[in-house]
């Protein structure tokens, strides 16, 4: 059972450029991630469009592992903002839920 | 607190009460200028933004760092803190991971090759000397973006009370920062910024000496991918004779060495950086970088550390 927030992703988007509805899961972002963590990044907008919060805070290990290189820009077909939705994405959790 | 809410504390509360997130200090952030006789300010500065010269101190305490990152001692990242609110703990780092004498000698000479570099394309750059402020790049990439007005606001002040009006960075990210993020952040930024690359490309400036080497070309995802600085270093090292040799994942397509996560997840930043540098020593045994977090990553993941050099070595070698 998923316990759905549905005020999160008013707080994740506070920038025009979030973008993450933007995304229609193909996957290319992450054939192609250095990194190799397959939730990254499209399984991540899913639980941040849904309101999954304790998805997210699951993943924050790998939400941080990120390198933010934006080799998956270069070829996704939907021009999503990967990076930087999922810039906003920490910005959210170091704010409300890492104590920082 | 998790782990990565602990060290992201601690790197928020150093930007926010000491300006940087990593005591070094000011001597050494500024000793790379001692007998350049640079004047101070002026309307076109050099901004190192203490990136090469905070390499040392990040290789040393990374080396410490990766050895009890999976460990339970983590587990008192919380109370470090705690403690760092009153104590200055990445000031003791240095007894504790001292720095190379040779790591700190390699990064003011990238620096004062790059100040040189200017001089000679017949750009009179200043200095902010004790001044500069770290843009915090580390906290922006991890979302923390609140404290960056602030320093951006003072970062203007100092720039307006200097008469500044170009800016000439050394390193991708410090670039992005200042041309980009404080842009964006703070809208009365507004400087003319480009990164040394660029200004040394526009001014066609002419080698001295041609070299006769091949070298394989890391680009940095900053410099390629946020700022498209792709041809100019290839101009500059066609120039100077370089036969450069382009790996499969290069220009717009180049792989992450993977410093962002440095910070956090050392090991993983190491593996990414090995497979990179693999890469790409398979195309030539000399490589170059253009940004001196890709520079200390790469090189640290192999026993081939020598093979990998800064632009900046490679540059003042042909030009100076």
């Amino acid at each position: 059972m998923i316990k759905v927030n549905s005020g999160l992703i008013d707080k994740i988007k506070i920038d025009e450029n979030f973008n993450a509805s933007a995304c229609f899961n193909c996957g290319t972002c992450s054939a192609l991630c250095p990194v190799g963590f397959d939730i990254l990044p499209r399984k991540l907008f899913r639980y941040v469009l849904l309101g999954d919060e304790e998805k997210i805070l699951e993943s924050t290990d790998q939400i941080f592992s990120c390198l933010l290189c934006r080799m998956c820009e270069e070829q996704c077909p939907q021009e999503v903002n990967i990076t930087e939705n999922i810039r906003l994405i920490r910005s959210y959790l170091a704010k409300s839920k890492l104590g920082v | 607190m998790s782990k990565v809410g602990a060290v992201l504390g601690i790197l928020n509360d150093n930007f926010e009460k000491r300006k940087t997130v990593f005591s070094v200090s000011k001597e050494s952030l500024t000793s790379w200028a001692k007998d350049l006789n640079i004047k101070k300010g002026t309307d076109t500065i050099i901004y190192t933004g203490h990136m090469y010269q905070l390499m040392p101190i990040t290789k040393s305490a990374t080396s410490i760092y990766e050895n009890f990152e999976e460990s339970s001692l983590m587990n008192f990242a919380p109370v470090g803190r705690f403690i760092n609110k009153f104590v200055d703990l990445s000031s003791m780092s240095k007894y504790a991971a001292k720095p190379e004498k040779k790591e700190e000698e390699r990064s003011n000479k990238c620096l004062q090759n790059i100040y040189q570099l200017l001089k000679y394309a017949g750009v009179e750059a200043g200095y902010l000397y004790e001044d500069e402020l770290y843009v915090g790049t580390l906290l922006y990439d991890n979302g923390i973006d609140e404290p960056l007005i602030n320093q951006a606001k003072i970062l203007n002040k100092i720039l307006k009370d200097n008469f500044v009006q170009n800016i000439i960075t050394v390193d991708p990210h410090t670039t992005h920062m200042l041309r980009k993020v404080y842009k964006k952040i703070l809208p009365e930024f507004d400087y003319n910024v480009k990164n040394y690359i660029e200004v040394l490309y526009e001014k066609k400036i002419k080698p001295q000496n041609k070299l006769n080497m091949t070298l394989a070309i890391h680009d940095s995802c900053v410099l390629a991918r946020y700022e498209e600085v792709i041809d100019e270093p290839r101009t500059l090292l066609k120039n100077a004779g370089v036969d450069y040799v382009e790996p499969e994942l290069s220009r717009k397509l180049t792989h992450c060495c993977g410093g962002p996560i440095e910070s956090l997840f050392p090991k993983k930043a190491k593996e990414i950086a090995s497979k990179r540098a693999n890469d790409l020593l398979s195309c030539s045994n000399i490589v170059t970088t253009m940004c001196p977090i890709c520079l200390l990553n790469l090189k640290e993941s192999t026993p081939a550390k020598d093979n990998f050099l800064d632009l900046s070595e490679i540059l003042a070698k042909a030009y100076l």
